[in-house]
């Protein structure tokens, strides 16, 4: 798209043009490259999520099994395979640690440097503490403000966010990129992998700005590759410049299908579909303008949003949802509820809502409550943010939805408070921010409204597939459910629905629900699979790691 | 709702207690079996899926002979529970992916080659076959093992089997022969009455002429019910599991220099335990970080390609234990009707055999097995 390669890689044996600063996942695509990897089964799967928690974009990296390719970045010179499903253990690589494990202990750690981590690091860190921002990407910024990582000018949202993160670092936070955090420990302890070597946090608090992930629809063909999530897209687009697809079709439901679809428009895509659950906002006249009343800004540029797909002359269908996708004609056809006129796409991008990204605060015992409107967990936080875990603090999505600008008063709010809890100034007077919040979140609602993204029991063929990572479809979830399991847990152990890799990040909300139908039980924090560790898939090595450190440590 | 009155009541349902209901039932014995949670969902569905035969390294070095002599007339009742398992699949009509491809308890030293030989000699007196191999017969059955391996213990009935399938396969064959069984049901009192037990559950109250206690670590608890001490307390572990990997490791991997059990199953992952204690919170159990280094770290000493395969979960449960290993088998002194269905430790791979023992005993007969030497009820 821009730039020209900065050398070639190959897959397969296959030569393959890189530019500086893409990811595997990117530079592949780019070629037009969809599978990535071969399931047990026998199917074929290629980049979902594009921010690693999917685990279904694996390859193999010179001779190294199991390597994501949305979060590996491409090198000239590589050799990318294939992901077979059962790769050699004699011939898996045994990596010694780059560096001796490095052990911090700050006032504070903030587990994600999105709006809502970075917002709070410049709050703690003005406050007088001393913070240590941790980001599983190497450019923070987190999903919202998606920073660039090739060169190329910023948009709006990518400038507002590379000012945030300036002014983070500039308040004197460290951020360390490229951490994975597999282990969250009762005393604050955080066990990660950065850069191979083993990296141990004890901070004295923790605010965990994680985000959210999104909900896909489970249809029949959503696991066929060249199927992902509209923020994978984003992220191909935003971050490396690289179109999903040609020929692009949008579904689910929710203001993030629109932007992705108008951004892709702009930058080339044909986009042949907008499909969205939710009725037309002039269908909806009272709950357009409480909208409009609650953001005006913000939804007046989704309605110009609206006005320019409709100018390009991208059809958006209101009230349409998703039958199934087949592979067909090389490409994908996509096939609307009731529709007699399927379309062909080379990409399927579907978002029908976010789930937290709230492993970490549920394995260190927070409590939530079950919100039925979104279908998620709400982490329980007083007014400052606090859960109910002592020194632990949750802002933004991965405490329940609410979006980039709560998560930033959140992050305020959260920042001053444990902050002062440790001793750095006072606290501050938080009202200004409470009532940006309080704004904010009542937008949220209003949005929300207007699109449907109401959780679902699975009404699919038996052969669909409910567990990507297992493969266990449909049926066998149903046989599973015939036993009467009295948990979403027994439901797992039955069926081995959410035993794989992703750990049920996609299926087990569907489990959780699926079991308390079946017991006439109301959804509550603990219907869900219990959280494990690790948080993330980890090689052994880096939990080997960690162990010297861990033995000196009190 | 329960019904009021069973020929046996079961309380515990794991894999000795549903087993059990499973040969009363097929007796022709009425039984109603307990649980009060989830079936399996602790030891018997939550343990590693390892089949043990031989007299376990660590214990037999920490606790010395004297021990293992009066452990080993136990290992009958393992020998004759792995003979059942090698059956089950068929018997209950699922692939339980039993594989009893032989343990390995890995020596590194001379002193572990010593106590592995001294080992195999008390095994060997209770009928069981540990072979000690050198270094190169080793390597011949298992490349994978690290350069230092200089022999092992070689046990060649040892295997696995898969605890996820096994509980649910039972449960559903015991239903099959008539056993009913109720979940989340609480037994919160016994009551000893004319000859009988009245068991008064948050359910509501069920008589029975017989009780059967296969409640693990919950098994003290429901003895003390009825005035009886038992030395059988609850100990949480943990246990890892890797993603899929090519079929590479048959056996059942043991270390000399720790706590190690490492088997690769059915679906290509690794299966990495070998009773690390997981870290309590609350009346709930979490993953304990130096446990999992240390697991990790005892795995990677002996197979050391596992250091470049990711771990994928890893989960938490109580299982059961005594100080002496042997099992509490038979019925109740001063307690008649009132049997006694535990075997610490090992339960998982001496289920079969248990769960026969007892549905003898309940029914009347004499045991498969005779029980002295094994059940410390039975010395």
């Amino acid at each position: 798209m821009t730039g020209q390669p900065a050398g070639h890689f190959t897959f397969d044996g296959k030569s393959v043009p890189l530019r500086p600063g893409q990811s595997l996942a990117a530079a592949l695509t780019e070629a037009g490259l969809r599978s990535f990897r071969q399931t047990a089964k026998g199917a074929t799967r290629g980049i979902f999520c594009g921010m690693g928690v999917c685990q279904d974009c694996l390859v193999t990296v010179n001779g190294a099994p199991n390597r994501r390719a949305c979060m590996t970045p491409a090198v000239a010179g590589q050799d990318i395979r294939t992901q077979v499903p059962f790769p050699d253990l004699a011939t898996a690589p045994n990596p010694q640690p780059a560096a001796p494990a490095r052990v911090i202990a700050p006032d504070l750690l903030i587990v994600g440097g999105g709006a809502g981590g970075l917002s709070a690091a410049i709050a703690a860190r003005r406050a007088g503490a001393s913070v240590t921002i941790l980001d599983e990407r190497k450019v923070g910024g987190g999903q919202y403000f998606k920073q660039s990582a090739v060169s190329g000018p910023l948009d709006a949202q990518q400038s507002a966010g590379a000012d945030l993160l300036a002014q983070a670092l500039a308040a004197g936070a460290e951020l360390i990129g490229e951490v994975e955090i597999w282990g969250a420990f009762d005393g604050l302890l955080f066990l990660a992998e950065h850069k191979g070597a083993a990296l141990i946090a004890r901070p004295r608090a923790a605010i965990i700005a994680t985000g959210a992930y999104e909900r896909p629809e489970i249809r029949p063909g959503w696991t066929l590759p060249g199927v992902m999530t509209t923020g994978a897209a984003q992220t191909l687009w935003r971050s490396y410049r690289t179109l999903p697809g040609k020929r692009v079709a949008l579904v689910g439901s929710g203001p993030l299908n629109l932007q992705v679809g108008l951004e892709l428009a702009q930058g080339g895509a044909e986009v042949v579909m907008i499909a969205e659950r939710g009725p037309a906002p002039w269908l909806r006249p009272i709950a357009a303008a409480a909208l409009a009343l609650s953001g005006p800004a913000l939804a007046w540029t989704g309605l110009r949003s609206l006005a320019d797909l409709r100018k390009r002359g991208v059809p958006v269908r209101h009230g349409a949802a998703l039958d199934r996708i087949d592979a067909a004609e090389g490409a994908l056809r996509v096939t609307l509820m009731g529709d007699l006129s399927p379309v062909i796409a080379d990409a399927v991008l579907m978002n029908a809502g976010f789930d937290p990204q709230n492993e970490i605060l549920r394995l260190l015992g927070a409590e939530a409550i079950y919100d039925p409107a979104f279908g998620h967990l709400r982490i329980t936080r007083d007014d400052t943010c606090a859960t109910t875990v002592p020194g632990l603090y949750a802002v933004g999505d991965c405490a329940g939805l609410g979006g980039a600008p709560a998560a930033m008063a959140e992050g305020r709010i959260a920042g001053r408070a444990a902050a002062a809890a440790l001793g750095f100034g006072d606290g501050y007077d938080t009202f200004a921010d409470q009532r940006q919040l309080g704004r904010a979140r009542r937008f949220q609602r209003h949005l929300w409204a207007l699109h449907d993204v109401a959780p679902r029991l699975p009404d699919v063929p038996d052969d669909t597939l409910i567990c990507r990572c297992e493969e266990i479809d449909a049926g066998q979830i149903r046989a599973g459910l015939g036993e009467k399991p009295g948990h979403a847990g027994t439901l797992k152990r039955a069926t081995r629905v959410g035993m794989g890799r992703c750990q049920g990040r996609y299926c087990g909300p569907v489990a959780a629900r699926l079991v308390a139908a079946a017991t006439g039980t109301p959804v509550q924090d603990r219907s869900y699979f219990a959280p494990r560790v690790p948080i993330k898939p980890v090689a052994i090595s880096a939990i080997l790691a960690a162990e010297e450190a861990l033995k000196d440590a009190p | 709702m329960m019904q009021s009155k069973a020929d046996v009541v079961v309380i515990g349902g794991g894999i000795a207690g549903l087993m059990t209901a499973m040969y009363l039932a097929e007796d022709g014995a009425d039984v109603l079996l307990l649980e009060a949670g989830e079936l399996g969902a602790q030891a018997s569905g939550a343990n590693a899926g390892s089949i043990h035969l031989q007299i376990q390294y660590p214990e037999f070095v920490a606790y010395g002979e004297a021990w293992a002599r009066a452990y080993a007339p136990c290992l009958r009742l393992l020998t004759s529970s792995l003979t059942l398992w090698q059956g089950l699949s068929d018997r209950v009509g699922e692939d339980l992916q039993v594989k009893l491809a032989g343990g390995l308890v890995v020596a590194r030293t001379e002193t572990q080659m010593q106590a592995i030989a001294a080992k195999a000699h008390i095994e060997a007196e209770a009928g069981v076959e540990t072979i000690v191999l050198n270094r190169s017969d080793l390597r011949d059955i298992a490349p994978y093992l690290a350069e230092d391996a200089i022999g092992a213990g070689y046990c060649a009935r040892e295997g696995k089997a898969n605890p996820l399938r096994a509980t649910p396969a039972i449960a559903a064959a015991a239903e099959r022969a008539g056993a009913v069984i109720h979940r989340h049901t609480r037994v919160i009192a016994i009551e000893a009455e004319g000859g009988g037990y009245t068991v008064v559950t948050d359910k509501g109250r069920v008589q029975a002429g017989r009780v059967v206690n296969a409640a693990g670590a919950a098994a003290g608890q429901i003895a003390g019910m009825l005035g009886l001490t038992l030395g059988i307390d609850g100990f949480p572990l943990q246990v890892t599991v890797t993603e899929p990997m090519a079929a590479t490791i048959p056996h059942l991997i043991y270390s000399a220099a720790g706590k190690l059990s490492l088997k690769q199953v059915a679906n290509g992952g690794l299966v990495i335990g070998g009773g690390w204690p997981a870290a309590r919170r609350g009346d709930g159990l979490v993953t304990d970080p130096r446990s999992l280094t240390g697991n990790m770290g005892m795995a990677a000493g002996v197979v050391p390609s596992v250091a470049g395969v990711r771990a994928l979960r890893s989960w938490t449960a109580w299982v059961n234990g005594t100080p002496d290993w042997r099992p509490i088998l038979g019925e109740a002194p001063g307690l008649p009707g009132f049997f006694l269905a535990l075997f610490p430790w090992v339960g998982f791979s001496a289920g079969p055999m248990t769960a026969r023992i007892t549905a003898d005993l309940v029914m009347g007969r004499p045991p498969t097995l005779p029980l002295k030497g094994i059940s410390v009820l039975a010395d």
